[in-house]
């Protein structure tokens, strides 16, 4: 669009140049053509001038004829006068002539010719004045005088008529041409003011059609302007410009708002500015300000401004350059309030440490009571035992009673503490994650219990496992906990008989994985031949204290299967159980493939 | 940017100047013009006024030449002196020679002048004898006067020098014979 | 100099703990000479004295005052008089911390204390039978922590 409109810039240029030199070269011609004319009129009033003079030589001559005629019949002085008067009128007419002709020689050599034969026929006159009063007019020499003046005459007049037609052949000649140039010049005249007539009108015309253009486009920058304005109210920046030549900054509506203050509330430069900037940032954002100034470039900076209330923002800016119409360069920069953000992340930061915090005292409290608690327990089991060995015979039964009552309830202390230690093992920040041998796991899972297997005469049969990415220690404890469940909560009529599976499946075709977050899983089961449970406990089964015998019945603290969900969690994997009563249970547990 | 600006101002500037420089110029040429042509009308009616003038004066000259040649010759008849025709003769000859001068500046002139006396005689002047002659000679005597004042008038009018030149001879002429007749004046006086 | 007791040594901050090292000894059948220490630096400073008369075998508790076991352990294994000692880690804690730090410390075996004296003393008679010779040259995680 701006190329066009130059265009046509330079189009009207022309036409204004065209239309001046054409009206300039129009005056011109037009104030020759009237030179023209006055010299041609004057050319002709010169000539009639002439011509008249030449004319009334001729008249006087003839005057003089007359008087000579009337003389000759009636031999009356009087009629000599006119001739004595007709010579100076001659002369006079003479006088005129001379000065008419001056610039043209070839009248001039026929006035001295007409003079000459003027002069002899007044010579003419005379001698017949002379010779008449003494004789006749049969006077032969009389009648060959008057003769001689006829054909005088009858000379002059033709020399005279001869001036007259030459002057006028020459003003007709001159007349003419006059004539063709007059004839010529309006025509182009007209015809060239037309021509400029037409171009002005086509100028207008595209001036008009620019002007509109526009002025429809001038609207379409209001409103995107004001848009603009709009769009950085709502996203909380405000743009500015810099420019490098002319070190002058403007600053957008917005950014005043940003500072706090009104926009356009001072004048946008940089001191300015920096007056908004907080004290620990100014340094290095005039440092970062003298290196956008050199080249004209602004990579991402961020600072904080404070506000007139005392309010501090954090502010990020960035600028890219841009070369202008003039051949300047401009850069073009954005600054946006991230206080909100960097706020929300501070306070979710806050969060995380205390989170953080409370999850490592409890942790800590967790283990430390744990292993604390151990100490004291102990000594109780061990005096308690000793007690039994060394004083059995002196106490009585009621006091073997009570001391075994003491055992069990420290034994079951035992088992509390031994499983809380667990799981707040299981509980621990630093989880080292490799690539195991499930095999090994699962073998010394079975030798941490194998008392208890080989009481039991258990049965364990297992698919072979590939080596997983897991925390070693915790997977065996999962292992352990699950093999030993199975084992306690056995059927009493027949051995333990506990089968444990491996399959990779994918997670969108297992049913008892809602949302999964990765594509495979490892799905490992174990099921036991054991006392099953009522299917409709399986998902309270895992909640940490839960259980679903009492401790007479089974001895457990219900904190076992609370562990292996735990354990599997920290895995990102699923685990969950079925059961049939008396029948067995089976235990699914899903362990992501990354 | 600044270059554009610079140029356009420039250019206007200098087009503005040579406008206004034009305007001037050609107001100016016209007006000469005018001035000249109002001079050049003036020169010429000036000129021809001049030649008209000129022309009178030399038909008067020329008129007063003839009568005093015709006196003179009249005079020649009725003196009885040698010596004083023979002033007379040289009076009678110097005047002729004048009247041949005069006659051909005029040839020259495109100016009309008559060869010998005018038809329209005084016939006091042919009538002279001897009770008349000192009042002919008295009347010679105020015709070339008047021939020199005429002369003198003359010279003032025309612009051409070959003419003044011969004024100035003719001038000489019509002196000397003026003595001449002074001379005879008080020759025929002491006589009579 | 190996006369026919077995110098047993226990380095336990705990007093009943002391207590019931000493009754178990005494119960087993094996000669045995047992000596005790209150912490880590009254072990040191006698096993650094000179005329100190070396175990055969240490019983080190982890959790004591002042110099805890560990430390007590990589000094001892950093001198070579006592390479002839074979350490015994005697603890109440049987975190895989603690069992991977002694066994790279180059602790022999890693007993957790029992709360049952009948299982005590057969742990600790089995402890001072092993023949150290096969143990110490076969480093192995497995039966670093003794099972019962």
């Amino acid at each position: 669009m701006i190329r066009a409109l130059s265009n046509n810039i330079s189009f009207l240029r022309t036409t204004l140049y065209i239309s001046t030199f054409v009206i300039l070269v129009v005056g011109a011609l037009t104030y020759r053509s009237i030179v023209d004319a006055t010299n041609s009129s004057e050319m002709i009033t010169h000539t009639y001038k002439v011509n008249v003079e030449l004319e009334q030589l001729l008249s006087n001559l003839n005057d003089a004829e007359t008087g000579q005629r009337g003389y000759i019949i009636t031999k009356d002085s009087v009629f000599i006068g006119p001739y004595i008067e007709r010579r100076s009128k001659i002369n006079n007419s003479f006088a005129e002539l001379k000065v008419l002709t001056e610039d043209n020689p070839i009248l001039k050599e026929d006035l001295i010719e007409i003079n000459r034969l003027i002069n002899e026929r007044l010579l003419a006159f005379q001698t017949s004045y002379q010779s008449l009063p003494k004789g006749d007019i049969k006077d032969p020499n009389f009648i060959s005088n008057f003769r001689n003046g006829k054909v005088l005459m009858d000379s002059i007049k033709h020399k005279i008529r001869g001036a007259i037609q030459v002057q006028n052949n020459l003003l007709e000649q001159r007349q003419s041409k006059y004539k063709s140039d007059l004839i010529a010049t309006p025509l182009l005249l007209f015809s060239l003011l037309l021509c400029s007539l037409i171009l002005m009108y086509v100028a207008y015309n595209s001036i008009y059609d620019n002007i509109k253009k526009l002025k429809s486009k001038n609207e379409e920058l209001e409103i995107f302007k004001e848009s603009t304005n709009q769009s950085e109210i709502v996203s909380k920046h405000g743009t500015w410009t810099f420019n490098a030549r002319k070190n002058v900054y403007t600053y957008s509506d917005n950014l005043y708002r940003l500072l706090g203050e009104q926009p356009q509330s001072f004048e946008p430069t940089i001191e300015n500015f920096l007056k908004y900037v907080h004290p620990d940032d100014v340094e290095q954002l005039s440092k970062q300000v003298d290196q956008m100034r050199e080249n004209i470039e602004l990579p991402y900076i961020y600072y904080r401004v404070i506000h007139k209330n005392g309010n501090i923002k954090h502010l990020k800016a960035y600028g890219r350059s841009i070369v202008n119409d003039d051949d300047e360069i401009i850069l073009l920069g954005t600054t946006a309030d991230i206080t909100d953000e960097i706020m929300s992340f501070r306070a979710l930061e806050e969060r995380n440490m205390e989170l953080e915090r409370n999850n490592k005292e409890l942790s800590s409290f967790n283990y430390v009571a744990s292993h604390d608690l151990q100490e004291p327990l102990r000594k109780i089991q061990t005096f308690l035992s000793r007690l039994e060995d060394e004083e059995a015979e002196k106490l009585s039964p009621k006091g073997l009673k009570y001391i075994s009552r003491i055992q069990n309830a420290a034994s079951r202390m035992r088992l509390l503490i031994d499983d809380l230690l667990q799981f707040s093992r299981s509980n621990k920040a630093d989880k080292v994650f490799e690539d195991a041998n499930i095999n090994l796991l699962l073998e010394a899972a079975k030798q941490d219990l194998a008392e208890v297997i080989s009481a039991e005469n258990a049965i364990i049969t297992s698919d072979n496992f590939p080596s997983i990415n897991v925390i070693p220690f915790q997977i065996q404890q999962l292992f352990v906990n699950l093999l030993g469940n199975a084992i306690k909560y056995k059927a009493e009529e027949r051995t333990p008989k506990i089968e444990i599976t491996h399959q990779i499946v994918e997670a969108e075709k297992e049913e008892s994985i809602k949302k999964p977050k990765k594509s495979f899983y490892h799905k490992i089961v174990f099921t036991d031949n054991g006392i099953g449970f009522d299917n409709e406990y399986a998902d309270q089964i895992f909640v940490l204290f839960s259980r679903l015998h009492n401790k007479d019945q089974y001895s457990g603290t219900g904190i076992g299967l609370s562990i292996c969900k735990k354990i599997v969690e920290n895995h990102r994997g699923y685990i969950t159980a079925t059961g049939q009563l008396g029948v067995g249970a089976t235990f699914t547990i899903y362990l992501p493939i990354e | 940017m600044k270059y554009l600006k610079n140029r356009k101002y420039t250019v206007l500037f200098f087009f503005t100047v040579l406008l206004i420089g034009f305007n001037l110029n050609s107001c100016d040429q016209l007006i000469k013009n005018k001035n000249l042509e109002t001079k050049k009308i003036e020169n010429q009616k000036q000129a021809i006024s001049d030649n008209k003038n000129e022309a009178k004066l030399l038909l008067m000259l020329s008129k007063d030449n003839q009568v005093v040649i015709k006196l003179s010759k009249a005079l020649q008849k009725v003196i009885n002196k040698d010596s004083n025709v023979k002033l007379a003769k040289t009076i009678e000859k110097t005047h002729l020679e004048i009247a041949d001068d005069l006659y051909d500046v005029a040839t020259d002139k495109l100016i009309s002048i008559p060869n010998y006396s005018e038809l329209a005689f005084n016939k006091a002047i042919i009538d002279i004898n001897q009770t008349n002659k000192i009042a002919a000679l008295k009347k010679l005597k105020s015709k070339i006067d008047n021939q020199l004042f005429l002369l003198d008038k003359l010279y003032k009018v025309t612009n051409s020098k070959e003419f003044k030149t011969v004024l100035v001879e003719a001038d000489s002429k019509i002196t000397d014979s003026l003595n001449k007749t002074k001379n005879l004046i008080n020759d025929l006086k002491k006589n009579s | 100099m190996q006369e026919d007791y077995i110098n047993i040594t226990l380095a336990d901050d705990d007093e009943d703990d002391r207590l019931f090292f000493t009754d178990a000894f005494d119960e087993i059948k094996i000669t045995t000479r047992v000596s005790t220490f209150n912490d880590g630096v009254y072990l040191m400073d006698y096993l650094n004295s000179e005329d100190a008369l070396l175990p055969n075998v240490l019983f080190l508790d982890l959790n004591m005052p002042r110099k805890s076991g560990l430390e007590c352990l990589k000094e001892i294994k950093q001198n070579p008089k006592f390479k002839d000692i074979a350490i015994t880690i005697y603890s109440t804690s049987a975190s895989e911390e603690d069992i991977e730090n002694t066994f790279v410390q180059g602790a022999n075996i890693y007993i957790k204390k029992p709360s049952d004296f009948k299982t005590l003393k057969k742990v600790l008679s089995e402890v001072v039978t092993i023949n150290w010779q096969y143990h110490t040259n076969s480093m192995n995680k497995e039966n670093f922590l003794l099972r019962f």
